[in-house]
């Protein structure tokens, strides 16, 4: 995978295979050979710790430790996706209208529920202390939705962090390989130099 | 659309009708009256929830065994507003200016921003009140930028721990089933 001389063809290959190493995966020839290569190449060297403490700050996120009843109603759910057409994701913009949308189904059933309590009238023995059990499960699904909502906005954010996060390391990298780029071609530096707006990327978040 | 929206909003009336649940709770501190942001117009509300205190409580009773970080969560609510609706097609600047309004207005009541995520596409805003140690109240203003916004004021006196971790197990059971439907959806 790696040759013995490094160029900017080996260090695009060792940039690739950055992610593969920290997980520890690949033949033992390619690890040795991607070793061998770091050891001699400071710029990957670079890149690969940069991407060790990317790696460490994403699992410093929060993780998941649910709760057996939880992880059962996901494995139910699991089912329940695989027996559907896969859904095209675009975006959390899509993702919390079609929640909203689906929430607003469960709460068009449970309105339905009550209209039907409210024409049955006195048929449903109540008091005013005592709501109806169609009235509980309605509005459990409402506050259950509102803090839907909130962890949705929470979600959010850590999404945009997340993206910050890789995309500070594209640009990290990007802006690297210019810089082994000018190295290697000193005309390439006069142009860069030249130019009034590099490459910038945007974080998108604030 | 129009007919399911009417149904709910006839549900909310009907709840709040209910003798002894309807409570005065405008003057809580924590309580933000998101429809008086004027935010959408007729026809544009698709979600409209108004759960007063009285029935928070016979929610979390009801809960306690299933779920009781839920029920801990609702013991303590006195309300929980929710607006979502579509203002596709509408002057989208200003939606925005209202939704900054409205925080600006809220920071200028003591209130604190946990989150805020914003750009050309999209507003995201978590605004909390906090005092004795308590969580008075929890706002959230989202303008996707597309067509929908959401608007979401909880008030109470509420225990951060509790709702954290309430909101936290969410947010990692959400992004376990975003893991999974991108999983699935890959060829």
């Amino acid at each position: 995978m790696v040759r013995r001389s490094p160029d900017a063809s080996d260090c695009a290959l060792v940039c690739e295979a950055i992610d593969a190493h920290l997980s520890g995966l690949g033949p033992a020839d390619q690890r040795a050979a991607f070793e061998a290569h770091i050891a001699r190449c400071p710029a990957c060297r670079d890149e690969l710790e940069l991407a060790a403490v990317i790696r460490c700050e994403l699992s410093a996120l929060p993780r998941l430790d649910a709760p057996p009843r939880v992880i059962e109603a996901v494995r139910r759910r699991v089912q329940g996706i695989a027996a559907e057409p896969p859904a095209v994701l675009t975006g959390h913009s899509t993702d919390r209208r079609r929640r909203a949308r689906v929430a607003l189904a469960a709460a068009a059933a449970a309105a339905f529920a009550v209209a039907a309590v409210v024409i049955l009238g006195g048929r449903f023995p109540r008091t005013s202390h005592h709501a109806s059990a169609v009235e509980i499960a309605h509005a459990t699904a409402e506050a259950r939705f509102a803090f839907s909502l909130v962890a949705d906005a929470t979600a959010t954010a850590n999404h945009e962090l997340r993206q910050g996060v890789l995309r500070q390391r594209v640009v990290a990298t990007a802006l690297r390989g210019i810089s082994r780029a000018i190295v290697a071609h000193p005309r390439s530096s006069s142009v860069q130099r030249s130019h009034p707006t590099p490459i910038i990327a945007h974080g998108g978040s604030s | 659309m129009r007919a399911t929206t009417v149904l709910l909003l006839a549900s909310g009336m009907l709840l709040s009708a209910v003798p002894g649940l309807a409570q005065s709770v405008e003057s809580l501190p924590g309580y933000f009256a998101i429809e008086d942001l004027g935010v959408f117009a007729d026809g544009e509300l698709e979600v409209d929830i108004d759960l007063r205190g009285a029935m928070a409580k016979i929610v979390a009773a009801a809960a306690a065994n299933e779920d009781p970080q839920f029920s801990a969560a609702m013991e303590k609510i006195q309300r929980i507003r929710v607006q979502v609706g579509s203002v596709a097609g509408r002057d989208a600047s200003g939606v925005r200016a209202a939704i900054d309004g409205a925080v600006k207005e809220l920071e200028g009541s003591g209130w604190y921003r946990t989150v805020t995520v914003r750009d050309e596409e999209e507003a995201v805003y978590v605004l909390a009140l906090e005092s004795g140690g308590l969580l008075r109240g929890l706002s959230v203003l989202v303008d996707d930028g597309e067509e929908e916004v959401v608007l979401v004021n909880i008030a109470g006196d509420m225990d951060p721990e509790v709702i954290g971790s309430l909101i936290s197990n969410i947010d990692q059971l959400e992004g376990l089933r975003e893991g999974i439907e991108e999983g699935l959806a890959q060829p």
